[in-house]
């Protein structure tokens, strides 16, 4: 039961989250994302979650000490959004089931625009109902790739490092349970009869 | 099982002030039947999981702040900030979701075995009321964070106590503290978030005494005999031989938690409720372990002549939506009565052919209200499973324990 | 197979010179090593959480402009919950500090923490710059943790702490009164001309 079960969980496992596993973040794309997001979305959005001095993370955009004093100190985090309406992105990433739905998002604009009640509404196919508020950023695909990695990043900073501690954590409970087996094994072999 | 004595001079000094050698020893000691098979090493992986939320809880509690305008930021405090967090966190979110993995195999393993039956109503009873305790918690827990997705909850779920006739609007804001969800609301669920663990932590102990003093159910449904030589054929000492099973398992059922916990922390969550809450409730799910009587809630709806019928006797008292919540909890109190509407003297589905197909039925049914909860909630299925579910238990039980033929069972367990 | 036999006999098979018995013990020793160490390294991170957390040790070092600290005043800045006193001393307070005979000081120690824990307690020690212009002190009295009075106060032209009459000369020292020790010196070492920073960088 346990194993046919087993075996079906493994052929249903998309190629995705094998890819899940392993993946981890480019700090050159980090930086190319934190250079779209300072020039365009801070403009209307904040990331008041993240501390500043995270920047410097060899996991993430690994940014120098220098650097990242010419932007504030390390107590600073980035500031809150602009406008009201503008929702914080320092966990949008996370909060949005489709992963790549920022790139998805910024590059869905089908260039159509309507006024409803006074507010402008910009057609868009990624965002739910097909209307966004958010006017087109004319960032290209590629500057949208990078800054939804940087979001990414934001949004979960230490996916790196607890993939490093599930990785000794799978490998030495795979071990443990080799020498329980064993164990349970032997001592069951021996039970009295 | 011989009286314990104590074998070293500390030992014998503490077992004569306080027995509490010999209670460690009786569990360790304890005869358990050979026959237990894996579907019985939930026991002990529920032991871990209460384990690791109290501990992890405890200190996420150190960093965590029970106020509206503070709560979410304390959480992202929490993950980017402190030593571990995020792990800490992320185990204790993905620890909610394996208690109730574990929870509901070891709750169809009773009703499937029939290890609720005389002489263990009473261990069913204390572990279907830690079972209501542990919802309690984790619903609780689940509004912590102040995201969106888990106020949106508490207010959905809030809001079936003001269906009640007469009463709910004052029961409600009773509940909640103020007209909405809100820092009264937090603060309340923070604290019982922290108390009600150690009534189930008390509770477990008193499921465990029960145990021991009827002893373990097993597969095969029969006692293990009682006379030495007998006994000693039916029976092994818990220790080692079902520690050490029960490790194997528990480090088993650990691997997929940390792999889940460390490379996919959000597999279980809602995407929403990373969104601080504050703005417009659009959408209300529950966690998934909820799904299932979530989708009974959802299934009485406005257009069923019963639904109709009842409005219509109780002069407009009874609407769908406080007969959805009766029936939510109908669902869940019904398994309290289970040792009294199953009565079949044949304890194990082994040896009753049509209660397994309908045992089984069950649990596929349980799958599917799942399903049905997460959906959009249209369509019959959810409305054939809420049928089925309370079929199973008011219908087919009680007349399966008076007409089914069931197999001959083994003399002993040693024959099966 | 002598497993077997003592399956079959019921006898425990005794230790010595019994190949698999000895392999069987190394594998239970082993496993319940393995056991151990997995309780041990979950128990790492619930005691590391409780050490200062990333936000509390970017507080580790603060950085102060002292460019409108002129000589003969003082200024006192919040590090890590503490008063820094930050002094520009007077040539008069400077030369007074240094012709103290070390005999008459009662704590011997610098107690500065840029230099050696053994180093004597000379203004020269004591001071920040080789001209012993600047003097940076916490402002916590060594005796029980009062803020001590600056500004040339006490018998000694230094401080004096309100809480039980402990007199520091100009170079920080105890002089008189129940304080053991001279006011501590932070880390602290200027970034350029008019930038002080205070504390290491954990």
């Amino acid at each position: 039961m346990m194993k046919i079960a087993l075996l079906v969980a493994m052929l249903m496992a998309p190629p995705a989250v094998a890819q899940g596993i392993f993946q981890t973040y480019d700090s050159d794309q980090l930086r190319r994302g934190l250079e779209v997001y300072t020039d365009t979305c801070s403009a209307c959005h904040g990331l008041k979650h993240v501390p500043l001095r995270s920047l410097g993370d060899p996991d993430g955009p690994a940014l120098d000490a220098a650097a990242i004093a010419a932007i504030g100190t390390p107590t600073d985090h980035f500031p809150p959004s602009a406008l009201p309406e503008a929702p914080d992105l320092s966990v949008m990433a996370r909060a949005r089931s489709n992963p790549d739905h920022i790139r998805a998002l910024l590059q869905g604009y089908t260039g159509e625009e309507r006024e409803d009640h006074g507010a402008y509404l910009y057609g868009n196919t990624e965002f739910a109902g097909g209307w966004i508020a958010m006017p087109p950023t004319g960032l290209d695909a590629a500057q949208s790739e990078d800054v939804a990695a940087f979001l990414a990043w934001a949004a979960d900073p230490n996916m790196a490092a607890r993939k490093r501690s599930g990785f000794t954590a799978v490998a030495y409970l795979l071990v443990l349970a080799v020498l329980l087996a064993l164990t349970t094994r032997s001592v069951w072999r021996r039970q009295p009869r | 099982m011989e009286p314990y004595r104590p074998k070293s001079a500390a030992a014998r000094w503490l077992q004569s002030r306080l027995p509490l050698p010999g209670i460690i020893h009786h569990l360790f000691a304890a005869r358990t039947p050979r026959n237990l098979n894996w579907m019985w090493v939930w026991g002990i992986i529920l032991v871990f999981c209460l384990g690791l939320q109290i501990v992890t809880g405890a200190v996420l509690a150190f960093h965590y702040t029970p106020q509206t305008e503070l709560a979410f930021a304390s959480i992202q405090r929490i993950v980017r900030n402190v030593n571990g967090g995020a792990l800490l966190q992320s185990l204790h979110a993905n620890g909610a979701s394996l208690f109730f993995i574990a929870i509901y195999f070891h709750i169809f393993r009773s009703i499937y075995y029939g290890s609720h039956k005389p002489p263990r109503e009473v261990t069913w009873l204390i572990g279907m009321t830690m079972y209501l305790v542990l919802m309690t918690v984790a619903f609780m827990g689940y509004v912590l964070p102040w995201g969106s997705m888990g106020v949106g909850a508490a207010t959905v779920v809030t809001g079936m106590f003001g269906t009640i006739p007469w009463v709910g609007d004052a029961l409600q804001a009773w509940v909640l503290g103020g007209p909405s969800v809100g820092n009264a609301t937090l603060n309340r669920f923070a604290v019982l978030h922290y108390l009600l663990p150690m009534v189930a932590l008390g509770l477990m102990a008193l499921h465990i005494w029960s145990v021991h003093v009827s002893g373990n159910s097993n597969p095969d449904g029969v006692e293990p005999r009682q006379d030495p030589e007998g006994n000693a054929r039916d029976t092994l000492p818990f220790w080692p031989y079902f520690v050490l099973k029960d490790l194997l398992a528990l480090v088993l059922v650990l691997v997929i938690f940390f792999a889940v916990a460390t490379f996919g922390p959000d597999t279980f969550a809602h995407p929403e409720n990373f969104v601080e809450a504050g703005g417009p409730i659009t959408d209300a799910a529950p966690e998934w372990y909820f799904l299932p009587f979530y989708a009974i809630l959802r299934s009485i709806t406005p257009d069923l002549w019963p639904v109709q019928a009842l409005h219509w006797i109780s002069g407009g008292l009874l609407d769908a939506a406080f007969l959805g919540v009766l029936a939510l909890f109908a669902s869940v109190l019904v398994l309290m009565f289970l040792p009294w509407l199953d009565r079949s003297p044949v304890r194990s589905a082994r040896y009753r052919p049509v209660f397994r197909v309908a045992a089984l039925l069950l649990a596929a049914d349980f799958v599917m209200l799942g399903w049905c909860g997460a959906g959009s909630g249209e369509g019959p299925w959810g409305l054939i499973g809420t049928l089925y579910w309370f079929g199973f238990f008011l219908v087919i039980l009680p007349v399966l324990s008076r007409r089914e033929r069931t197999r001959a069972l083994p003399e002993t367990i040693g024959r099966a | 197979m002598r497993a077997g036999n003592a399956r079959r006999s019921n006898i425990p098979v005794p230790p010595v010179s019994d190949p698999e018995g000895s392999r069987r013990e190394f594998l239970y020793y082993a496993t319940g090593c393995a056991g151990c160490v997995a309780v041990g390294g979950a128990a790492i991170p619930l005691v590391r959480q409780m050490n200062p957390a990333a936000d509390t040790r970017a507080l580790s070092t603060i950085t102060v402009d002292v460019s409108g600290v002129e000589r003969g005043q003082q200024i006192s800045v919040q590090w890590q919950g503490k008063p820094v006193f930050i002094r520009r001393r007077t040539e008069a307070e400077i030369t007074e500090a240094r012709s103290v005979p070390l005999a008459d000081l009662r704590d011997q120690r610098a107690e500065n923490a840029n230099i050696s824990s053994d180093a004597d307690a000379s203004d020269a020690n004591r001071s920040l710059d080789p001209d012993g212009e600047w003097l940076v002190m916490l402002g916590v009295c060594t005796h029980l943790g009062c803020v001590p009075l600056g500004n040339e106060a006490g018998d000694y032209n230094g401080w004096f702490c309100p809480c039980h009459g402990s007199h520091y000369d100009s170079a920080g020292r105890i002089r008189k009164g129940p304080a053991p020790e001279n006011l501590h010196i932070p880390v602290a070492r200027f970034e350029d001309a008019t930038t002080l920073r205070i504390g290491t960088a954990v």
